[in-house]
């Protein structure tokens, strides 16, 4: 089954729309935007492009570490490589944003899931973001020993993340249509 | 005597060497392989036929940059069976650097410290 996608580019063509996307980019301070299918090749060459993106904002080592620890981890969650396979293309491309702001960077990535998994990742995401660093230190190392599952590993780079941002994970969940959901998970790293 | 066992760092993978003639046993580098259960597996075996007839003397670096939460479960099992030589009583020492500036690292380190009994001693790298 296929989604809808919105056309009005395709009928204004590229020239028309380069301009206004390259002043939303702008306006937004977005300093990287992808859409497409994640695989781990693609983690590889967004973190080359982004270690020289944050070298030439003269960016701590300390931060670029923590940014790219998290965007490994937010990528992991839309990899696409044969999760979904139920999926038509569209539906299996995810979405990352990297989004610089005063104080630091923003990392946001976005994919459909299936209805059903909403409430457990919603679940999942509410127990993390309860939890503090104590308690995240804990539950990780309860994880980490436990024996491999894909659950466990999707709750532990969930961990990951908000215990290397040392923030709350902030997540929405928007219905498509009677069998998807589009998932935005945002993650922030201040700048050290 | 057991083969050493040497494999080249890539952007995805960690320089892994393992010598037992020159008493050198080394993982550093990044580690976000895809497919990390297939890229340990020889490692791992590799260690299990070390244990066999470990050196008197272990000592196991670890200089990770950084790395995925799927290498992190492939990690702990090389600790792991890292302890299992050590359980046997031979001389066992794991060290675990982590930059001056980098606390996710020490904090890491810290977490499988405290899921072991082999000794694991948090080296941190200053900068010059």
């Amino acid at each position: 089954m296929m989604l809808n996608t919105n056309d009005s580019s395709r009928m204004n063509g590229p020239l028309q729309f380069s301009y206004p996307c390259f002043i939303d980019m702008l306006s937004n301070n977005l300093v990287f935007m992808y859409r497409g299918v994640v695989t781990s090749d693609l983690v590889t060459y967004v973190l080359q492009i982004m270690e020289e993106k944050l070298e030439e904002d003269k960016v701590s080592k300390k931060t670029s570490k923590k940014v790219f620890n998290v965007m490994i981890e937010c990528l992991r969650n839309v990899y696409s490589d044969g999760i979904n396979q139920e999926l038509s293309e569209i539906e299996s491309t995810a979405i990352l944003l990297v989004k610089s702001e005063d104080d630091g960077y923003l990392v946001s990535t976005g994919n459909y899931i299936k209805n059903t998994e909403v409430e457990l990742l919603k679940n999942r995401l509410d127990k993390i973001n309860q939890m503090d660093g104590e308690k995240l230190k804990v539950y990780y190392q309860e994880l980490l020993a436990s024996p491999v599952t894909e659950k466990g590993i999707t709750s532990l780079g969930m961990i990951d993340i908000a215990r290397k941002s040392k923030q709350k994970i902030a997540y929405q969940f928007q219905t498509v249509n009677e069998f998807f959901t589009f998932f935005t998970l945002e993650a922030k790293v201040v700048r050290k | 005597m057991l083969k050493p066992l040497k494999i080249e760092p890539t952007h995805k993978t960690p320089r892994v060497y393992l010598e037992p003639e020159t008493n050198t046993f080394e993982l550093g580098g990044r580690s976000i392989p895809e497919d990390s259960v297939g890229f340990y597996k020889p490692i791992l075996e590799w260690i299990d036929a070390y244990a066999e007839n470990p050196n008197p003397k272990t000592e196991f670096k670890f200089e990770l940059e950084y790395f995925n939460t799927s290498s992190s479960k492939n990690i702990l099992e090389i600790l792991k069976k890292l302890e299992g030589i050590f359980n046997k009583g031979n001389d066992v020492h794991i060290i675990w650097y982590y930059d001056e500036d980098d606390e996710d690292m020490e904090e890491t380190g810290e977490d499988y410290k405290a899921l072991l009994q082999v000794p694991l001693e948090l080296v941190m790298k200053a900068h010059y």
